[in-house]
């Protein structure tokens, strides 16, 4: 009679591990339940520290250097095993892709049910898991009746709430061999600039205005000194330019940063479709009637060129 | 009978079996199609095989079509001397003779027809061999079929010719009596003159007529049997609409078109009248622009596949290669526009687009499969109903500080105007939306919107395949529409106004549907509109297809750009004729790979006018051609505007 949270690392422990360990923490409490936490991947060391205040009675740490890259074959049997053997009774992992797939095999394996994707858990008796359905225009409350009663939660939806700075006591279960159906050799990733577009929290963009592909630099000079992804228009892309893997809008990637600064983008709604939801919105064109004004937090009718460079310039010296 | 006469005989039976075994298998493998042939509305159907068939009507819409139709038409006069030629190898003494002064009238035209099939064959040869125009092009093999029958057909005239050198026959021909002095100049002629040259000419004559029977359908020329009977088992439908799927079904296995056999046999009888002359293929935005696609290819594929598999289909096994992938392949299906271009194109009524339609229904519905890039167009529609996830909440606020009242606020009023999505939301075109009104309500007209209730039509994701997506935004519209009593609708949109015109009908909502150049034309009319004519500059107008093509909507914007005072100039493609933007079918939210854009292409045309401003009546054609031009930075300063935001400078408050 215990609850099992999966912690999800990739080299290190994720922050979504955290919130769903803050979260089991609450519905231990709620509950009466010990709770205990599975780390599978390289050796967990000072990483316990990141576990302190989370309620965590037991970690079983399965290490092995072999294991920090997720890999179905050997993950869910770890899980399943150890889910039987503590005879849990609440399993709760992360809504992350991997997290996703972990929560699923593992769920089958065991044979019960699994709230995906959850935004927030509860305990009534039963675990009780909050999520959107219908494309998000209903919130649905599932009560989890099979035993044990698995959910994940969605990353960045819920807090990290420490109580205390008790670390967990480390279980080291031995891992010597382990032998991997698929390895994984190479992460070969397009990337833009030097930050992942997707998970940027500062996005520069670059649109027509740019010129040409000899100017492009200037739009990574400014990326480069705000440590932000690189973008580029859709006009950028099929002039061929940059390749399609960096373009935002209505057909390439829809981004939600926390700064995104467009410069020679005119702003056309297909554009917009694509970073509307970002924070901040700065932008730098030429034309003051430029669609991207009547949308941005900040404009600058100017010159790119002129502003671009002046602007990296200031935040280097801000950041100097 | 002598013994040549037997083995004529034989020879027509064993023909005759040949061709109507062979026929026999089409028939059942267009019988393996959905439902059945109609045959009813039989006035509108005879009507349609003597005006479209026998009047060759859609074949002389392009000058070779007349060569055609001369074929077409010498065919049935010979077929005379055909028969007579039969029966006389059969029995020699025969002759049509005791027609009397018939007989004298069909050799006339006989003689006089087999000189104009002549020269209409050599004129077919030439254009094949020596203009080589790009939509006759193909494989070898449909080149040698089209020598083949050529070859069939002058061999005929020529045996012809000979018999009646050598045997003259009652009547005016002037042709023959030439070659008969020609070849034999004062020589006592009959068929008894030339006992050799007669039996010879005869026999070849007849030999020829049933290798062209045997050939017919195993060949292109299949069409002279199947053209006939798809033109007269055409559905009328209405242009534009695209049937609802019945998705209550709940005995359907399958939705759209899987395999070949979940066509119609309308659609399947389609397939077998392809006379492969490319006229589709001639107008297809995709084909032009480098992309995998020809509509005369796609038919003919679809035909190979059909006779192909037909006989493992009739035995109830499954086809050994799919419709989609072996035989349409991706990039074929995805790289259409919907823009009708094939089909109004083709002479006997084939439907090249609503083939693909089929198939992208049973991709998008069965498979969830398409274009990446355009599902978070799908998704947006879905959940906010536009295509950009911009809040419905908002979807009143372009209208807000003009004072045009919601039908919540004021049901009463003469006309809906529908914005849509792109004169909801973007910024570009709510500038034309913004036009618009000043100018209806300059000239007084009585109209509101719906506001936050107003919904994407569904048009994008109706021809992507999503039809149940579709489905779902016209009965919403339609409630909201119904519920205020809507009776009038002024769209700006040309997808909006052709669903809610074409389409919406299905779902209850019937409207009198007007798009805004058609009504801004009748306010001019009326003299409601009084533009002061002071516009400037030349203006090129790009016909949407969903006007122009779809609608017949090409008058109403040329009367509007012309009481602007502009100097109207045409491309070479315009009207129904008008060559697509590229935004249509849903490609407006995919990416264009391959070949060049069509944008570019029709941008280029425009800019070739030497216009100083491009006019188009649609949000899409507008942002294409806005782009296409953009991507060119032509020398000089070209605008891209709608009509009506050309004609709201030119009033004075």
């Amino acid at each position: 009679m215990s609850i099992l949270v999966l912690l999800e690392q990739r080299g290190e422990l994720r922050p979504c591990a955290l919130e769903a360990a803050s979260a089991a923490r609450d519905i231990a409490k709620a509950s009466g339940l010990e709770l205990n936490a599975v780390y599978i991947g390289r050796a967990l060391e000072d990483q316990a520290a990141k576990l302190a205040g989370l309620g965590i009675a037991k970690v079983y740490a399965y290490e092995n250097d072999a294991l920090t890259h997720y890999s179905n074959d050997t993950y869910v049997p770890i899980v399943r095993d150890l889910a039987k053997e503590l005879g849990a009774t609440v399993i709760i992992g992360s809504a992350s892709a991997l997290g996703k797939e972990l929560c699923a095999s593992a769920a089958a394996r065991l044979g019960v049910e699994l709230a995906q994707d959850a935004i927030g858990l509860r305990w009534d008796g039963a675990l009780v898991a909050t999520k959107p359905v219908y494309a998000g225009k209903v919130v649905a409350e599932m009560k989890i009746t099979s035993s044990p009663a698995m959910a994940s939660l969605r990353p960045n939806v819920s807090r990290i709430e420490r109580e205390g700075d008790a670390t967990p006591e480390v279980v080291k279960r031995d891992m010597p061999e382990v032998s991997l159906r698929t390895v994984l050799k190479e992460a070969a990733a397009a990337t833009s600039g030097k930050v992942e577009l997707g998970e940027a929290k500062i996005v520069v963009t670059g649109g027509r205005g740019v010129g040409g592909p000899e100017h492009w630099p200037v739009i990574e000079n400014l990326a480069e000194a705000m440590g932000a992804a690189v973008g580029a228009s859709r006009a950028v892309v099929d002039a061929g330019w940059v390749p399609h893997t960096m373009q935002v809008g209505q057909t390439g990637r829809v981004v939600s940063p926390d700064i995104y600064v467009a410069c020679g983008v005119s702003g056309a709604i297909q554009h917009q479709a694509g970073m509307r939801t970002s924070k901040i919105i700065v932008a730098i064109n030429k034309d003051p009637n430029a669609n991207i004004f009547k949308i941005c937090d900040y404009g600058i009718v100017g010159d790119l060129f002129e502003v671009c460079p002046m602007l990296a310039d200031e935040v280097r010296k801000a950041r100097a | 009978m002598t013994l040549g006469g037997f083995v004529l005989f034989a020879l027509i039976v064993f023909a005759h079996l040949a061709f109507i075994l062979r026929l026999m298998n089409i028939i059942q493998w267009v019988h393996l199609g959905k439902g059945e042939l109609p045959w009813n509305d039989l006035p509108r159907r005879m009507r349609d095989l003597a005006v479209k068939g026998f009047g060759q009507r859609l074949v002389i819409r392009t000058p070779a079509g007349w060569f055609h139709a001369f074929i077409f038409w010498g065919f049935f006069v010979l077929t005379f001397g055909t028969i007579e030629g039969l029966i006389k190898g059969m029995f020699f003494t025969f002759s049509f003779d005791f027609l009397g002064p018939v007989y004298w009238f069909m050799n006339t035209s006989q003689d006089l027809f087999a000189v104009i099939v002549l020269v209409a064959l050599a004129a077919a040869l030439y254009r094949r061999f020596v203009i080589r125009p790009k939509r006759l092009e193909g494989p070898l093999s449909h080149q040698l079929d089209a020598l083949v029958i050529i070859g069939l057909i002058a061999s005929l005239i020529v045996a012809y010719f000979g018999l009646h050198v050598v045997e003259p026959k009652p009547g005016f021909t002037p042709a023959t009596d030439a070659l008969r002095a020609l070849f034999l100049p004062g020589r006592e002629v009959g068929e008894y003159a030339f006992p050799m040259a007669h039996a010879g000419f005869l026999w070849a004559h007849n030999l020829i007529v049933l290798a062209f029977l045997v050939y017919i359908p195993y060949s292109k020329h299949l069409h002279v049997i199947t053209a006939l009977p798809n033109l007269f088992f055409r559905e009328e439908r209405t242009r534009g609409r695209i049937n609802r799927l019945n998705l209550e079904d709940e005995s359907a296995e399958s939705f759209g078109v899987v395999k070949i056999s979940d066509y119609t046999q309308k659609e399947l009888l389609d397939l077998t009248a392809c006379t492969e002359c490319g006229r589709c293929q001639e107008a297809c935005p995709a084909y032009n622009t480098g992309k995998p696609l020809s509509p005369k290819k796609v038919v003919l594929d679809l035909k190979d596949h059909l006779f192909e598999e037909g006989p493992r289909l009739l035995r109830g096994e499954e086809p050994s290669r799919s419709l989609f992938g072996d035989v349409i392949s991706a990039d074929v299906l995805w790289s259409c526009t919907t823009c009708f271009a094939c089909e109004e194109a083709c002479p006997v009524e084939i439907q090249p687009m609503s083939k693909l339609l089929g198939i992208r229904q049973a991709r998008v519905l069965m498979e969830g499969d398409f274009p990446e890039e355009a599902q978070n167009t799908l998704r947006n529609v879905e959940t906010q109903s536009n295509p950009w996830n911009l809040p419905q909440e908002e979807r009143g606020h372009w209208a807000e500080s003009l004072g045009v009242p919601t039908l919540a606020e004021n049901a009463s009023v003469e006309y809906l105007f529908f914005a849509g999505c792109a004169g909801a939301y973007d910024q570009r075109y709510v500038r034309v939306a913004t036009a618009l009104t000043k100018l209806l309500q300059h000239a007084g007209v009585s109209f509101g919107i719906l506001g936050n209730e107003e919904c994407c039509t569904g048009d994008a994701a109706k021809r992507i395949g999503n039809d149940y997506l579709a489905q779902a935004l016209a009965q919403q519209n339609v409630e909201t529409m119904n519920a205020y009593g809507v009776k009038k609708v002024i769209t700006s949109c040309p997808h909006c106004f052709n669903a809610i015109k074409n389409e919406f009908p299905q779902y209850g909502g019937e409207y009198e549907v007007i798009h805004h150049t058609q009504l801004i034309a009748d306010l001019l009319k009326q003299g409601k509109i009084k533009p002061n004519g002071k516009g400037t500059g030349s203006v090129a107008y790009h016909d949407s297809c969903y006007l122009a093509r779809y609608n017949d909507v090409s008058d109403a914007p040329r009367v509007v750009l012309e009481s602007a005072g502009v100097a109207l100039k045409e491309m070479p493609r315009n009207r129904e004729h008008g060559f697509c933007c590229g935004a249509g079918g849903g490609r407006m939210w995919m990416e264009e790979r391959i070949g060049t854009q069509v944008n570019v292409s029709r941008a280029q045309e425009a800019l070739a006018t030497g216009a100083e401003i491009i006019a188009t009546a649609c949000p899409f054609c507008l942002t294409m051609m806005t782009d296409g031009v953009n991507k060119q930075a032509p020398a000089r300063p070209v605008q891209v505007r709608d009509v009506a935001e050309i004609l709201a400078e030119l009033i004075e408050a």
